[in-house]
């Protein structure tokens, strides 16, 4: 029997990768209706993968005698993925939480070889091969090696002492750094905390990585708590939320309470990433965090969701499949807003959107439920935040790449593109990630310098990394700000609103791109050439304030009447709006093409419209005949030249409602008078 | 040199002031309170403040629609009842006004010297959180 199996197994495998060679054509959520054949129920390809599970998508929850069809098929035990959560049943169904199960096959049996048996059970839907999701870091920390003179006001807003070499926040060109360092290369967030928010301690940020460490002298107020089992009895499940003593996550490698940062092979990159959001700001000691607080506990809250750890012998353990999704459900179920998620797939692994997505694996599913799940008071869901991946690829890594999901690429302490990076198509948009290897790598300065736990560090609590890893976190971070502020505003938004902010809350560097970028030492002999990565960098680099500005609200933009004029959108798109692909009727090609506004009757009757009006070198062109307002609906490409989904791997769409205001009278500036 | 006087005192700003019958008083700051017919266009609200201040400096804090109210400033003067001025940075505002005011000096009048628009404006304080928040 087993032979037999193991015969068409190869045959399945084979014919897996032939199918996943091929392009898919369903789009984005499009479920194959017809999933009568067994390969087109099978999920991923058998590279990296726990070849003792499988993950089965059911048509129901089984009965006895479904159970005794899969124990006879090699299914040594089958589990339930994802746990109930009362109140929630209609989503977890809509989003197929109910019907994931985890199959352990039985001892000898492999995964390739028991697929071809599960994809022949008519009960079975879909059987998705337990592939391992890796870290999108190199895993490498780097000591400390600055001052720790205490800060001054010209350090920046907080008494931290390593916020001047937190350039990430804070970049003043200081060349000590890099000697390309640029003035401004940061997140642009000092503005925000000295007048607008620092934090918000109701907003929960999920770190789905390796464990935060929960005591950590710079990060311990920031923590979230699970009061009820917090103040519970220990081994009782006192919320019932199906984990037991969850105080402050929980970790989901081996499924019990206790997280585990120090086994060997465990680098600190979960406490890494959390420092980065929610290091607590203004406290005397260490480092900041974009959402980190004013120092008065009105930072924003880090889970921990464990799903990486050490095994002992140097190397990472853990990110199955039924982990990683159990993960994320467990952040939509316990109050998470965001989720950074420093972790994917290689670039390339998956080419399209259908070929990840189109039947839908269990950690898809979850990530999809993540985000139709509501916790704050600002959006009708949440957000999901991943990495773009360190492959040096002209494309981003899954799930990030997925075009409804923002995926973070990595820029430098110049302000240009790192090593590491991918880019391209499925990259949303840029944040600083840090780089090793910038002249005179005297220091390591030129990394991002974040919290680590010391027992994994020498004993230090502070360190350097670098990765998208590291720049998926600080895109949190800022979203995390701006729903803060958001709150602090009462602004309500779609979370499909909410990411249109974020994408568009950047600033451009592409003007940046030309001629080559050199390294010293290892990488002296690998320079990048700058060009390739133009509009290649999603929608710009991140920028705080500008989210903050939009989420205030942008002011109506003016137009004379009597001219065919050109109107800047940098408002509503950012600074990088030139680089964007606009959606629309296209005339023309390449820099020179005009990407056409739909609009209707009603906006060519409040303006008098002489012409449609289109982009054209990242600029709004209107012709107004009479004195009036509308709003204009523009769409664009959030990263890339095209949508993805279906076939392609692309871009997010995202769009924005201008205000157009039309007067006989116009300033170059703006101004009313 | 009395003619050369009464040139440069006719272009610059802070010329000495006049009686009241003889020349308008602008200084202080006033609020639009109607833009030809009302302070919208097109149903979007338009909210401005300006300062006209001693010396020949303005400041102006305009809300158009949505968001915050942006700050402009600059330089005015005021020559035949006629109003022009421009903003830091060199920019010229979109046009020069006629200007008129009632007795009471509660109401401004600025009507484009094209005639294409006319803005009025009332005398009120500008808040202090619309000077505080702007940008």
């Amino acid at each position: 029997m087993l032979q037999k199996k193991y015969i068409l197994g190869l045959m399945l495998a084979a014919a897996t990768l032939l199918l996943a060679s091929c392009e898919d054509t369903a789009g984005l959520g499009e479920y194959p209706a017809d999933a009568a054949s067994p390969l087109t129920k099978v999920v991923h390809q058998p590279v990296d993968i726990d070849n003792g599970s499988l993950l089965l998508l059911l048509d129901a929850a089984p009965d006895e005698a479904t159970l005794q069809g899969l124990y006879d098929i090699g299914a040594a035990s089958v589990e339930r993925v994802f746990n109930s959560v009362p109140g929630k049943e209609e989503l977890e169904r809509q989003f197929r939480m109910d019907r994931w199960y985890l199959v352990h096959l039985a001892d000898g049996l492999t995964a390739e070889q028991a697929v071809p048996g599960f994809a022949e059970n008519p009960r079975v839907e879909l059987v998705e091969y337990n592939i391992l999701f890796r870290k999108t870091s190199d895993d490498i920390t780097y000591p400390f090696d600055g001052d720790l003179t205490p800060a001054t006001k010209a350090d920046g807003v907080f008494n931290d002492p390593m916020l001047k070499d937190q350039w990430n926040y804070i970049n003043r060109g200081n060349v000590n750094i890099c000697t390309t360092c640029y003035k401004g290369a940061d997140v642009n967030v000092e503005s925000v905390w000295q007048q607008l928010t620092c934090g918000d301690n109701s907003i929960i940020v999920a770190v789905i990585d390796e464990a935060v460490k929960p005591n950590h002298p710079d990060l311990q107020a920031n923590i979230w708590y699970n009061d009820k089992e917090r103040n519970g009895q220990p081994g009782v499940d006192d919320d019932g939320n199906g984990y037991i003593d969850d105080i402050t996550g929980f970790n989901f490698v081996d499924m019990i309470p206790e997280f585990d940062y120090v086994t060997y092979g465990n680098s600190g990159h979960g406490t890494h990433c959390a420092g980065t959001i929610a290091a607590v700001n203004n406290n005397n000691q260490g480092v900041c965090g974009i959402a980190g607080g004013s120092g008065k506990g009105d930072g924003v809250r880090i889970m921990s969701c464990q799903i990486f750890t050490g095994d002992g012998e140097g190397h990472t353990r853990g990110a199955s499949v039924q982990n990683t999704a159990r993960a994320i459900k467990y952040a939509a179920d316990n109050g998470a807003s965001l989720i950074s998620c420093s972790y994917g797939y290689k670039a390339g692994a998956f080419t399209s959107d259908g070929g990840y997505m189109n039947q839908g694996g269990a950690e898809g599913d979850a990530i999809h439920y993540f985000e139709a799940c509501k916790n704050n008071d600002v959006l009708d869901g949440n957000v999901a935040i991943f990495a773009s991946g360190n492959d040096g690829k002209p494309y981003a890594g899954y799930p990030g790449a997925l075009y409804d999901i923002i995926s973070v690429s990595a820029f430098g302490p110049d302000f240009l593109p790192t090593y590491y990076t991918n880019y391209g198509p499925g990259c949303n948009i840029t944040a600083p990630g840090g780089e090793a290897y910038l002249a005179p790598w005297t220091s390591y300065s030129a990394l991002v310098l974040s919290t680590l736990p010391s027992e994994v560090n020498g004993g230090d609590h502070y360190g350097y990394m670098q990765g998208t890893s590291m720049a998926c976190p600080h895109v949190t971070g800022v979203a995390a700000l701006g729903l803060a502020y958001a709150r602090k505003l009462g602004k309500h938004f779609t979370v499909q609103e909410f990411k249109n902010l974020i994408v568009t809350s950047a600033r451009d560097f592409d003007t940046r791109l030309k001629g080559q970028k050199t390294y010293v030492g290892a990488r002296s002999s690998s320079p990048l050439e700058l060009y390739n990565y133009r509009k290649m960098m999603g929608s710009g680099a991140i920028d705080a304030w500008l989210l903050c500005m939009q989420i205030e609200g942008i002011p109506s933009l003016t137009a004379k009447v009597g001219e065919n004029q050109w109107v800047d959108i940098s408002s509503y798109f950012g600074t990088a709006s030139i680089n964007l692909t606009y959606l629309g009727r296209v005339e023309g090609e390449g820099q020179d093409a005009k990407y056409f506004i739909d609009i209707d009757d009603s906006v060519r009757n409040a303006l008098g419209l002489a012409e449609d009006p289109y982009i054209q070198y990242g600029r709004l062109w209107i012709h107004p005949t009479k004195i009036g307002a509308a709003k204009i609906t523009v769409k664009a490409v959030g990263g890339g030249t095209e949508i993805g989904g279906g076939k392609k791997i692309g871009g997010m769409p995202i769009e924005h409602q201008i205000s157009i205001i039309s007067r006989n009278i116009k300033s170059s500036n703006g101004g009313w008078l | 040199m009395i003619a050369a006087m009464t040139l440069l005192c006719l272009i610059t700003a802070g010329c000495p002031e006049k009686p009241v019958e003889d020349v308008l008083d602008i200084k202080g700051e006033w609020q639009l309170s109607q833009i030809s017919t009302k302070a919208s266009i097109g149903g979007q609200t338009v909210d401005v403040y300006v300062a006209f201040n001693d010396g020949g400096t303005f400041e102006l804090y305009q809300m158009l629609g949505t968001g915050r109210y942006r700050k402009y400033a600059g330089t005015w003067s005021l020559l035949d009842k006629v109003l022009s001025g421009s903003y830091e940075g060199g920019a010229q505002w979109a046009s020069s006004y006629n200007v008129e005011m009632d007795e009471n000096r509660t109401q401004l009048i600025l009507t484009t010297t094209d005639g294409s628009e006319v803005q009025t404006y009332r005398k009120a304080s500008i808040p202090q959180d619309v000077r505080n928040d702007s940008l």
